[in-house]
């Protein structure tokens, strides 16, 4: 580990932290009417829902709200696929790319609407500019701003009392969409153009090569997708390299922004929820369990990826820091970031839903691997993407303040509203739907000659690759740990499924718990209240999530990662 | 265009030809999946209103 690592490190953690007041409070007052630059595009907004045949002032039950959310994201993942089967069909195709495959379109439309953003394919060798902009990117936008409300629901939930709606699904996807992610994607889209990112919707240039042949190198409208792959937390790369491309990710800069972009709206959410329920060190607190557990998985992925690839030193090649080296593991890294930021960009990117990658995640070091694997399995909690990773950490939170009630044979609460049968029956349904999806669909895939055809590698690592794409799945992540050739029927639809599950079975659930909450009154604290904004509460949150999340995938990072680090 | 469900197992029983058949299978499976999430936001429903605690019933 180098100290200019550190400072690398210490200086993302210190803008994503001065970013949350401002940017929470922003989101706050958009969420509840508020903001100045609400009222200045105020009309621009009454007209989209005149257009819709929406009345902004109706509110929603949950159940209203979850069909008007599971029926916009159906009729998505429906045009996102008829886009891809027609793209030979469609302009702005310089490449003249083909229909992309059946089994691949429902895998895509699926992956990107459900905000994870497994890409079973190539970008610049399967998608033309069409599909990428009125397709994968207008996705990426709605798949994030469908998180957001339904995280905004869920803080209603708590913050309102005896009330039988949770807010209008529309209108706060509007808001989500028109106030948040399109003023940071236009702003961030005009600086990578200028750090030399492409946007254009010219074909392919061609140079030649040293020996004489042709060389195609791919272009299209990049910049504008980039943007909004990092910020929505969806991840998936124009190019297939993703953000180890020169052309997505051009400079040293543009990672540590890419890196911000990442946690942008997940970590400051923490701080929308706070001032929404009235009491800001609430969120805090949740922040604060975040960047625990960010730093704890950060320090043991960068000390591993710093240390020297064990299969090299008996060979006697030289791994050490010096200065004309970065040292340590650089199998599977750009040279241009070495590994302090590939190890920063695998925890941010695997903590938060977004899943773009600088540095192949197959090449870390089993330790490495196993950080960014658990990442994933914690459910996303740790920021996670925009609105998933709160509502996540809510629900642990809920299982924290029932365990505590436990203990001390009270009937538990959270932020002034009691936490009863049907909130813990809800929560453990979110909580468990994801785990059963990871382990039962990697069991099958382990089991079915089609499954392990898959594989190009064998024993513990191979089964990591496994594991890890239905993490990754699963998780809404969506990124790859390679080495698993899944493009194939088999994989394109079980990993299909499994975005399917991990993200409506957890939001259905989400939704019930913000109604059921919206509709109890608050009750008083007292001296038996627990107190959720301490580091005593911290320690517990973080706890659970460990504890849960550790406890039902021991058995099976033990076959994989941990199995591969004593092996070697 | 050849797809065959059966190759989900490691064979090919069924040997699906037709693009068009293709279309409709995926769109059959997205279609189940649909249907799958409605029971899903029923059975939630009906769960939590089965068991809504009467002291926190409006009066």
């Amino acid at each position: 580990m180098s100290w200019q690592g550190w400072i690398q490190i210490g200086v993302y953690v210190a803008a994503i932290t001065a970013l949350i007041r401002p940017l929470g409070g922003y989101m706050a007052r958009i969420f509840q009417g508020r903001s100045r630059f609400q009222k200045f595009l105020d009309p621009f907004e009454s007209r989209i829902y005149r257009l819709a045949g929406v009345d902004p002032l109706e509110e929603q039950s949950w159940v209203a709200y979850a069909l008007a959310l599971v029926v916009f994201n159906l009729a998505g993942i429906l045009v996102l696929y008829g886009l891809q089967r027609a793209q030979n069909l469609l302009p702005f195709n310089p490449q003249a790319m083909p229909a992309v495959a059946p089994d691949l379109a429902l895998n895509t439309a699926v992956s990107f609407v459900t905000n994870t953003s497994w890409q079973s394919y190539g970008g610049e060798s399967t998608m033309g500019y069409f599909v990428q902009m009125a397709g994968i990117t207008v996705q990426s936008f709605l798949s994030a701003a469908t998180g957001i409300a339904v995280a905004v629901a869920l803080i209603r939930g708590f913050a309102r009392h005896s009330a039988q709606a949770i807010g209008n699904f529309w209108v706060d996807l509007t808001r989500a969409t028109l106030y948040i992610l399109l003023p940071v994607g236009i702003l961030v889209t005009l600086f990578l153009v200028w750090q030399g990112v492409p946007q254009t919707l010219g074909p392919s240039a061609g140079a030649a090569t040293l020996e004489g042949a042709t060389q195609s190198i791919a272009l299209g409208p990049v910049a504008s997708q980039e943007t909004i792959k990092l910020l929505s937390g969806d991840g998936g790369g124009f190019f297939n390299a993703n953000s180890a491309h020169p052309f997505e990710n051009p400079t040293g800069l543009t990672g540590m922004i890419e890196m911000l972009l990442i946690f942008l709206i997940g970590a400051p959410l923490t701080n929308t929820f706070g001032r929404m329920v009235g009491d800001e060190r609430q969120g805090w607190a949740l922040y604060a369990a975040m960047m625990l557990m960010f730093a704890i998985g950060l320090t043991a992925t960068y000390a591993s990826e710093t240390a020297p690839n064990s299969a090299l030193t008996p060979l006697g090649i030289d791994q050490s820091l010096g200065t004309m080296q970065a040292g340590g593991n650089m199998e599977g890294k750009e040279v241009r970031f070495g590994p302090a930021q590939s190890a920063l960009f695998a925890t941010v990117t695997t903590a938060s839903s977004d899943g773009a990658v600088n540095s192949m995640h197959d090449s870390f070091a089993p330790l490495g691997g196993l950080v960014l694997l658990s990442n994933m399995m914690l459910d996303e909690v740790i920021v996670g993407g925009p609105g998933s990773g709160l509502f996540g950490m809510l629900l642990f939170a809920i299982v924290a303040v029932f365990i505590a009630g436990l203990m001390i044979g009270r009937t538990p609460e959270y932020l002034g509203k009691k936490i009863e049968g049907s909130e813990v029956k809800m929560t453990m349904l979110a909580l468990l739907c994801v785990p059963a999806s990871i382990l039962g669909m990697t069991a099958v895939a382990a089991a079915l000659p089609s499954g392990l055809a898959g594989l190009t590698n064998n024993g513990p690592h191979g089964f990591s690759e496994m594991l890890y794409a239905y993490s990754s799945g699963a998780a809404t992540n969506g990124s790859a740990f390679a080495g698993l050739n899944a493009n194939s029927l088999f994989y394109n639809l079980t990993l299909a499924a499994a975005m399917f599950v991990g993200r409506f079975a957890v939001i259905v659930p989400v939704l019930c718990i913000a109604g059921t909450l919206a509709a109890k009154r608050v009750v008083p604290a007292s001296a038996g209240t627990l107190p959720t904004r301490g580091p005593q509460f911290v320690g517990l949150l973080v706890g659970t999530a460990v504890i849960v999340g550790g406890l039902t995938f021991f058995p099976a990072l033990a076959l994989g990662p941990i199995a591969e680090m004593f092996s070697r | 265009m050849r797809i065959g469900l059966g190759s989900l197992v490691g064979a090919n029983p069924f040997g699906i030809r037709s693009t068009l058949v293709s279309d409709l299978v995926m769109i059959a499976l997205l279609s189940a999946a649909t249907l799958t999430v409605l029971g899903y936001i029923h059975a939630c429903a009906r769960l939590t209103a089965s068991e809504k605690n009467p002291a926190d019933r409006k009066p």
